[in-house]
């Protein structure tokens, strides 16, 4: 009961119109970030971020989470349409979407796409509901053992879920570490690798930071791509699927979206990975396997539910306990400290308005996301006629007047352009920004509570691994790099064997 | 040898020397006193540990020799590099030019990436510049750098 007089007391504050506007620019920023394949959602919260400045803490994370939710939608367009994902977590929907366009029905794999798509993040937002209030009062009892095991279990399942190599990203965990405690020590305001330089005494701005690893380097790397796409010419009739459809695609959405729902909780699981295992077991237990890839809409649902679910429990840790579990969600974590609010078990007491208007948002910005989605489909299909040569220096003046904007002062550009480059050599070197930018922003908080830690075990590690869940979360973290490094080496051995 | 994961792995060893050499001068404490440089001290440890790692299996690996510029092969990665360059000169000059000058010769040169018409690119610049410095001068309030024009 007294949840729902929460969400009811959130819709108050979602329903505001000032936040009505918010939740409705950040879905169709998302979605048309989701249909344009090149920029990313991180890339897209981090061009917006300086643009939020302005608003109030609530309308920043009700658009910025807008656009994080929004991007699920939007990517299964161009899955669809041109068999290019308009986003990562929608490359599996391209197998099946595809193949159902090249037979004349588009227009059903959208409809179902996007039904699904509603159905499951309306799901996992209950979901979110339900499992944050108690989530919430369990952290309240977390100590410097607790946080520091759950920060180190964090970086470790992003490591090993990432889709290169678990050792490179590894490395970058500690590179992102040193980033993230660049400034004053919070402890002994003894600056730290500042060289000189005031700008840096607050540290590494994750502004300009993110909008360079991700936002500009994307856009450096598709400058030099040659690679062209083309459109399904067909018309796109019947969006509404069949009777026959949905009961082909009904246990697949449920499938999909429990699937979804409890990866998505996961550090480094997220809406890419539960795409993937969401259609591996939807073509594992179908009684026609042998469709999949052809144009079978299971194959469309499942994934498509997936990655919606889980773009909303990913706000499960982050919310309550201040753990961001993927790239997008440490972008909103750094919104969120801009505005002077910490995210974590003390969110909800401290600022109630704020955690239930997000999610009251949420319900609303689905139904939003629903309307974009589908009728105006002919729409974004124009969107995606836009040349590159054109979108691009949009992007770039856009990252540029938001990291100027920050402090009006060009420092930040220049960080903004540096980390530019670093993304863009990390994409031919073979590395990966989400375990540094999760690092980064997780990084202060690393510091702090293993001196506090240590301080209070005088220096021993022993109630690392005695305080009960501190133990079990390191246990969990060292098997899960274990498992991954040895599972990787034994997949390179049989690529090896002749 | 995998000479891409060589390069990387040597800038990362030398990335963690120099952050442990300076968090020495930090002072990283001791476990039961941990210091200023405690965490940027033992993360180079275990980055540089991992560097030598990389090195040792690319040096080792059983792959052919693969050059550098593979990685750039059939690309146009001069768009890329030209991009940079003037996105570098852009935040140099940008304070003293000002966003409207500084942003129509940048909108110029990116827009000129593409090869469209000469005047093609001219008035598309002209007009991104003036719609961009509208919406974030007088409705996004950010105050861009009125440089040599003044305004």
């Amino acid at each position: 009961m007294d949840t729902l007089n929460s969400l009811f007391s959130g819709f108050s504050t979602a329903l505001q119109p000032d936040n009505l506007l918010f939740c409705f620019l950040g879905t169709l920023l998302g979605t048309l970030v989701g249909v344009l394949p090149g920029i990313g959602p991180v890339g897209a919260m981090s061009i917006l971020l300086p643009m939020t400045f302005k608003m109030s803490s609530a309308g920043a994370v009700i658009m910025l989470a807008g656009i994080y939710y929004g991007v699920a939608y939007g990517g299964s367009t161009t899955s669809i349409l041109v068999s290019v994902p308009g986003e990562v977590s929608s490359v599996v929907t391209c197998m099946d979407g595809y193949q159902m366009a090249l037979k004349g029905r588009a227009g059903p794999a959208l409809g179902i796409a996007a039904f699904g798509s509603f159905i499951a993040g309306t799901i996992g937002i209950i979901g979110l509901m339900i499992f944050a209030a108690p989530l919430s009062r369990l952290a309240l009892a977390f100590g410097p053992h607790e946080y520091f095991s759950l920060i180190v279990l964090g970086l470790a399942f992003v490591a090993s879920l990432s889709h290169g190599s678990v050792f490179r990203a590894v490395m970058m965990c500690f590179f992102g570490l040193m980033l993230g405690n660049v400034g004053l020590d919070i402890q002994t305001t003894t600056p730290r690798f500042t060289f000189g330089s005031l700008r840096l005494f607050n540290g590494i701005g994750i502004a300009p930071l993110s909008m360079g690893l991700f936002g500009i380097a994307e856009v450096l790397v598709n400058l030099e791509s040659t690679a062209t796409t083309s459109l399904v010419k067909s018309k796109i009739k019947n969006l509404l699927p069949s009777k026959s459809d949905w009961m082909k695609a009904k246990w697949a959405i449920l499938r999909g979206t429990l699937i979804g729902f409890f990866l998505g909780i996961l550090p480094g699981g997220g809406p890419v990975l539960s795409s993937f295992i969401a259609y591996a077991i939807e073509k594992r237990i179908s009684k026609e396997p042998g469709q999949f890839g052809k144009g079978a809409i299971e194959g469309v649902a499942s994934p498509e539910s997936a990655n919606n679910s889980a773009s909303s429990s990913a706000f499960i840790p982050l919310l309550t306990l201040g753990i961001p579990p993927t790239a997008g969600m440490a972008v909103l974590f750094g919104a969120f400290l801009i505005h002077g609010v910490t995210p974590g078990p003390l969110l909800l007491q401290k600022h109630p308005a704020l955690f239930w208007g997000l999610i009251s948002s949420m319900y609303i910005g689905n139904v939003m996301l629903l309307i974009l989605n589908l009728p105006l489909i002919p729409m974004w299909v124009q969107v995606l006629k836009v040349p590159e040569k054109v979108l691009y220096p949009l992007v770039l003046l856009f990252c540029l007047i938001g990291a100027y904007s920050l402090n009006n002062d060009v420092f930040d550009v220049a960080v903004m352009l540096v980390f530019g480059v670093v993304g863009y050599l990390f994409r031919k070197f073979e590395y990966e920004g989400a375990p540094l930018i999760l690092a980064f922003v997780l990084g202060t908080m690393f510091d702090t509570n293993l001196r506090q830690a240590l301080l209070i075990s005088d220096g021993s590690f022993i109630p690392f691994l005695t305080r009960p869940i501190s133990g079990v979360t390191l246990g969990i973290a060292v098997i899960v790099l274990i498992i991954s490094m040895s599972s990787l080496s034994s997949r390179r051995k049989k690529l090896e064997t002749p | 040898m995998d000479r891409k994961h060589l390069v990387s792995g040597l800038f990362w060893l030398a990335i963690s020397i120099f952050v442990g050499v300076t968090a020495i001068d930090l002072g990283p404490g001791t476990f039961s006193k941990p210091g200023s440089g405690f965490v940027f001290f033992w993360s180079s440890i275990g980055l540089g540990l991992l560097s030598v790692i990389l090195i040792a299996k690319s040096i080792f690996r059983a792959e052919g020799t693969t050059p550098l510029a593979e990685l750039w092969k059939g690309l146009r990665w001069w768009n890329a590099v030209l991009a940079i360059v003037i996105l570098f000169l852009y935040a140099l000059v940008l304070p003293k030019a000002g966003f409207i000058l500084a942003t129509f010769v940048l909108m110029i040169v990116l827009f000129g990436i593409g090869k469209s018409r000469a005047w093609v690119v001219i008035v598309s610049a002209l007009i991104t510049t003036i719609l961009s410095f509208t919406i974030f001068r007088y409705f996004l309030e950010v105050r861009l750098p009125r440089g040599i024009i003044g305004w």
